[in-house]
C-alpha cells in the first residue's frame, strides 16, 4: 500500500528516497533555469539518466508530449507551472542539437 | 554494486579475440557512444541504459554463446518497485470471469502437479535496436543487446488454465506480476494474450532458465514464456492470471506496445486491434553478427570466419546469406545445428582476406515462412521491429 494519503509532493520525496537505485546518485543534470524542479519531479519515478539517454530524439514538441504523458498517463504530481518550467529546461538543455557539456 | 565506467576502446578491447588486430578509427555513430558497464547484484557488468527502473543490455561479447548466461541476460523493467519475491511463500492465483474456478498454486504445487517441460527460445525486447533508428525515436535507447537465448523450464500455461477450467466465452488471459509502480496514479504493468496464444502448448509458466532458478532480475520465481512473441508479454514475477471474456483495457495494452495496423507481418491480436494501431505480437526475422564489429581490422591471408545468430517468430531460419558487393549478389552462409525453432540459429561465413583493403559484409536472414530482413525499416513511433540488414565495414591489412 502506498502513502496516497500524504500530500503528493511529500509522498513522492519519501518514495524516491526509499527507492533510489545504487549508482543513480552520481547523475547530475546540466546547469540551467529549471534544473532543480526537473530533477525533483522526474526523479520521483525514474532515474535522471533517462533524460540524457533520449535527448538525441527530442525537441520541444517531443518534450511537451513526454511531460504530458508523465502527468496524464503515469500520474506524476506536477502542476502546470512546473510542467512548463520542466519543458523549457529540457528543450534548452536536452534536445537534439542542444549544446553538449 | 560494482561500477565500471569504460571508454568504448575498453569495451572493444573485450572483443579483441582471435582474428582482431586493433580496432579501426571509423566507429559508427552508435558505437561512438560510451556505454557504462555496471553490474546489478548477481549480474555481471552489463550495458547500463537506465538505473531506475533498471534497464541493462547484454554486451556483444556475452552474446557469442548458444545460450546466453543467466548473469549476462538483459534486464528490462517499466516500474521501479521490484520486490524480491520469496519462492517459498509465493503463490500464483488463477481465476477470472471466464474461469470455472479460482485456484492458488505454490511453486511446489506447480512443480508436482503438472508435467515439467523445457523449451529453447529467444527472449527479445520489442524495442531491441531502437537506438539504431534514424531518425531517432524516444524510449530506452537499446542497441543490439536486448535479446538472449535460453532454455526455459516450467509448466504449460494451458495445463494450469485447464485445471481452473476455461469457459467457452474466454477471449483473453490477463497477467500481472509482483512489480508495482511508485505512485498511485501510475498504471501497473499488466498484459494480456489472446486466449488461443495462452492455450498454445509452447506458452509456459517458467521457473528455470538454463537449468537454474530464474534470476531475480529476469522474473523469479516464475515468469511467463511466450516463444515467438516479443518480451513485453513475458510477464516477470508472475502472481495473477485471469481468464476474461472481454478485451483487457489496461494502459500497457491499449496505449503502449502498439504498432501501426497492417504494417508488419505476424500473428494478429484481434480483440485489441483498432483501425490505427494494434499490439506488437511476433518477432520479425532478424540476425546479428557477434564475431566482428564495424571498423575491425583483419589480418591479410589469415582465415577468418564471420559468425552470428539468426532468429524469427518460430517458423525457423531457412537461410542466412552474405553479400560482399553491397547487396548485388548473395551467397549462403553455413547454418549451425538447429537448437529448436524458437531458438536462434548460428551461422558461419569465411571472409576472404587475400586482398588488402576495405571489405563490406552484409548479412540477411530468411525465415521458413519466406520472410526476409528489411532493406529499409518501417518507421513506427515507438521504434519497434528493427530488423534492418546489418552491414559491417571491415578492413584487411
Amino acid at each position: 500500500m502506498r502513502s496516497a494519503a500524504l500530500p503528493l509532493a511529500l509522498a513522492s520525496c519519501v518514495l524516491a528516497a526509499g527507492t533510489a537505485f545504487a549508482g543513480e546518485e552520481t547523475i547530475r543534470l546540466k546547469d540551467g533555469a529549471g534544473r532543480d524542479v526537473t530533477a525533483a519531479r522526474c526523479s520521483s519515478c525514474h532515474s535522471l539518466d533517462y533524460i540524457d539517454m533520449v535527448a538525441p530524439a527530442m525537441n520541444r514538441a517531443a518534450w511537451e508530449k513526454s511531460v504530458r504523458k508523465m502527468i496524464d498517463a503515469f500520474g506524476a504530481p506536477v502542476d502546470e507551472q512546473d510542467a512548463s518550467r520542466i519543458v523549457d529546461y529540457l528543450t534548452e538543455q536536452y534536445s537534439a542539437g542542444a549544446a553538449t557539456k | 554494486m560494482i561500477t565500471r565506467r569504460t571508454m568504448v576502446a575498453g569495451v572493444a578491447g573485450t572483443l579483441l579475440v582471435g582474428d582482431f588486430l586493433e580496432r579501426g578509427g571509423q566507429a559508427t555513430a552508435a558505437e561512438a557512444a560510451q556505454p557504462d558497464l555496471i553490474a546489478l547484484p548477481d549480474k555481471k557488468p552489463l550495458v547500463k541504459r537506465t538505473y531506475r527502473p533498471p534497464n541493462y543490455e547484454t554486451p556483444l561479447a556475452d552474446l557469442r554463446s548458444q545460450f546466453t548466461a543467466n548473469d549476462a541476460f538483459f534486464v528490462r523493467y517499466h516500474l521501479a518497485n521490484i520486490p524480491e519475491v520469496d519462492a517459498r511463500t509465493w503463490r500464483l492465483r488463477v481465476g477470472g470471469e471466464s474461469a470455472s474456478s479460482a485456484q492458488e498454486w505454490s511453486l511446489q504445487d506447480l512443480q508436482r502437479g503438472f508435467e515439467k517441460v523445457s523449451i529453447a527460445a529467444i527472449n527479445q525486447c520489442s524495442g531491441n535496436r531502437r537506438g539504431l533508428f534514424t531518425p531517432r525515436v524516444p524510449g530506452v535507447q537499446w542497441e543490439n543487446g536486448a535479446i538472449g537465448n535460453a532454455t526455459w523450464t516450467g509448466v504449460r500455461l494451458r495445463d494450469v488454465l485447464q485445471k481452473a477450467g476455461v469457459a467457452p466465452n474466454a477471449l483473453e488471459v490477463v497477467f500481472d506480476g509482483a512489480d508495482t509502480p511508485l505512485l498511485p496514479g501510475t498504471p501497473d504493468f499488466v498484459k494480456s494474450l489472446p486466449i488461443e496464444r495462452a492455450l498454445d502448448e509452447n506458452t509456459l509458466i517458467a521457473f528455470e532458465m538454463n537449468g537454474r532458478p530464474l534470476p531475480h532480475w529476469n522474473g523469479a520465481p516464475a515468469r511467463l514464456v511466450v516463444p515467438g512473441w516479443t518480451a513485453t508479454y513475458w510477464v516477470k514475477h508472475l502472481t495473477d492470471v485471469r481468464v476474461v471474456p472481454t478485451a483487457f483495457d489496461g494502459f500497457w495494452m491499449k496505449s503502449a506496445y502498439r504498432v501501426p495496423t497492417n504494417a508488419f507481418p505476424g500473428a494478429r491480436f484481434q480483440s485489441q486491434e483498432r483501425p490505427d494501431t494494434t499490439p506488437i505480437t511476433e518477432i520479425l526475422v532478424n540476425s546479428l553478427v557477434t564475431s566482428h564489429i564495424s571498423g575491425a581490422q583483419l589480418a591479410r591471408g589469415k582465415s577468418t570466419a564471420l559468425r552470428g545468430w539468426a532468429w524469427d517468430n518460430g517458423a525457423g531460419i531457412a537461410k542466412v546469406e552474405v553479400s560482399q558487393d553491397g547487396g548485388r549478389t548473395w551467397k549462403a552462409a553455413t547454418l549451425d545445428r538447429d537448437l529448436g525453432r524458437f531458438a536462434w540459429r548460428g551461422f558461419t561465413w569465411p571472409i576472404d582476406t587475400t586482398r588488402p583493403g576495405a571489405v563490406s559484409v552484409a548479412v540477411r536472414a530468411t525465415s521458413r515462412s519466406g520472410l526476409q530482413q528489411a532493406e529499409k525499416l518501417t518507421p513506427n513511433p515507438s521504434g519497434y521491429h528493427h530488423n534492418l540488414i546489418q552491414t559491417l565495414q571491415l578492413v584487411v591489412v
